[in-house]
């Protein structure tokens, strides 16, 4: 099921839109292992042009427990996700952006090891990502 | 019984900057497994003010232990009421309040 | 670029001089401003200086990641003042950092308490300490203030390396860096003078199998790695504690907040040695003469670092 009927019907009430009831195959499942399917899952395609994304994360995680992101763009997007390909399901957030909303995110996610993080904004019907490396050690001397 | 998000909420010059620091172990089906534990993280959040959504996100579950959201917003919301809502695996809800500064 | 090392080191020599206007910690004064003159020339620029300080750098480390003309300021980051690599998460992470919640259990250890109340009137003490108690002619540090405050009330003394310990020194640290002040420890007696002395050459002593000092990683070594991590240097590592380490709080945020003495036996035991036990003399005298070398700087705890 793609992304552009629940979109469609974003109301500005208190019932959000809960991609894990409308697309739960893109979060859990056989779909959503690599960043590909998981994307397919979503958007029904996996094809991004890159650019108009501004996607910030540490070039060294100091601890792959938490990885601080920042995902900011000024097109006028309707949903804003994130996946990375270093865990075993790899869509880790999709934002729905509200009237008003303003794409800049912040967030804090969980990486199991070295792995790339992408992140994806829909605007209209074309898909603009970002994507960049994190290297994750396990280190820190001292007990 | 769900502890308290954390929240910081400032307006300047039209635009709402809202920090969040929510309390939840966010165990992923791996760390539940080898932990012995059942699995279970904050799968959606939604921030309100004056019943108008001003921030929604479906989250998986490799969100940080206490994960920290940072999200913007326009409008003039200075002295309003920020009501945040997570919503876990399991079904629970936390709802904290926070005044826009 | 000379001149900013003289300059800055008149000013880091006025500064305590109006401090510590006596003559026992002459020699302690001579090596402080010594390790931070070639601290800041280190990093002043690495890429340049290389043959001096980092014979063994990569071109990519010196080039890319190393970061010149670190300030005296900046010193207390630890590693985060040189590192570009760490600066995002460290920056990020202290938007909001994990602690905080850790600080205000420390606010109500201290609320529900009276004897801590009696003990510490004034809680902004975070950079008094460790201090020599001219009486006992011996080193006093917070831990074992903080435990003799409660033992000889009655109560149960605190485990010194984590949990309420580190919960209420951090509120005191918090309270100390809210009210900026800056560390100022005392050298007043010959007595003191040669606590200080004793705590110098421990730190500078190389022990274990690996035949390390603390000196080796953490003055000569600044700014180095070993395999991958960026060693941090002796300049400004007691103003940041307690220390909230990502490693320690990643099961249990409780658990990532740790007293100096708790991160200094880990490194004692990095060594291969065992290290001093936590209120010994031999903790407390290397405890301050460390402090020591952080003096003049702003008391900057709690802080994350890895």
């Amino acid at each position: 099921m793609g992304l552009g009927a629940a979109a469609v019907m974003l109301p500005s009430t208190l019932s959000a839109v809960n991609f894990r009831e409308t697309n739960k195959s893109a979060f859990e499942g056989p779909k959503s292992h690599t960043v590909d399917d998981a994307m397919k899952e979503l958007y029904g395609t996996s094809k991004t042009t890159v650019g108009k994304v501004k996607l910030k994360a540490p070039d060294i995680a100091e601890n792959g427990a938490v990885v601080p992101l920042q995902v900011s763009s000024d097109l006028a997007g309707k949903t804003v996700a994130i996946f990375q390909d270093a865990n075993p399901e790899s869509l880790v957030a999709v934002y729905t952006v509200p009237a008003d909303g303003i794409i800049d995110y912040k967030l804090r996610i969980k990486m199991a090891k070295t792995g790339t993080v992408t992140a994806v904004v829909q605007d209209g019907t074309t898909l603009f990502s970002a994507s960049k490396m994190v290297k994750v050690t396990a280190g820190g001397c001292g007990g | 019984m769900a502890k308290k998000t954390r929240i910081k909420a400032k307006e300047k010059k039209g635009i709402t900057t809202v920090k969040a620091l929510s309390k939840h172990a966010m165990l992923s089906y791996a760390e539940a497994k080898s932990q012995k534990k059942e699995a279970n993280f904050i799968t959606s959040i939604v921030a309100t003010v004056d019943d108008k959504v001003v921030y929604e996100v479906s989250t998986s579950q490799f969100l940080s232990k206490d994960p920290f959201m940072q999200f913007k917003f326009k409008g003039a919301n200075k002295g309003k009421t920020l009501v945040f809502t997570w919503t876990d695996l399991k079904g629970t809800k936390r709802t904290d309040k926070a005044k826009i500064k | 670029m000379l001149l900013n090392v003289v300059k800055s080191t008149v000013l880091v020599a006025l500064a305590s001089c109006i401090m510590n206007a006596n003559d026992f910690n002459v020699q302690a004064e001579k090596d402080r401003i010594a390790l931070i003159d070639y601290t800041i020339a280190k990093f002043e620029d690495g890429d340049k200086n290389r043959d001096k300080f980092f014979p063994y750098s990569t071109d990519d480390e010196l080039k890319n990641n190393i970061q010149k003309n670190v300030k005296y300021e900046d010193l207390r980051k630890g590693n985060y003042a040189f590192n570009k690599q760490g600066q995002y998460s460290y920056n990020e992470i202290n938007e909001m950092p994990p602690y905080d919640e850790l600080v205000e259990k420390g606010e109500e250890l201290y609320e529900d308490n009276k004897a801590l109340q009696k003990c510490f009137p004034d809680v902004t003490v975070a950079g008094d300490y460790p201090y020599f108690d001219e009486e006992k002619k011996e080193v006093v540090s917070l831990t074992g203030a903080i435990n003799k405050c409660l033992t000889d009330a009655g109560q149960k003394a605190w485990n010194e390396k984590k949990g309420k310990m580190a919960f209420f020194q951090s509120y005191i640290a918090s309270e100390t860096k809210d009210a900026e002040k800056k560390v100022n420890i005392q050298i007043n007696s010959a007595e003191a003078a040669a606590a200080y002395e004793r705590g110098k050459e421990f730190y500078y002593t190389q022990r274990g199998y690996l035949k390390l000092s603390c000196a080796t990683c953490h003055v000569q070594g600044a700014g180095k790695r070993v395999r991958n991590e960026s060693l941090s240097q002796l300049a400004g590592h007691t103003t940041h504690f307690p220390v909230f380490r990502l490693k320690w709080g990643k099961d249990k945020v409780e658990n990532g907040l740790g007293t100096l003495e708790r991160r200094m036996a880990g490194c004692v035991k990095d060594q291969g040695q065992v290290p001093p036990k936590t209120n010994s003399k031999e903790m407390k005298e290397l405890l301050y003469f460390m402090a020591y070398m952080s003096n003049g700087m702003n008391v900057d705890g709690p802080d994350v670092r890895k």
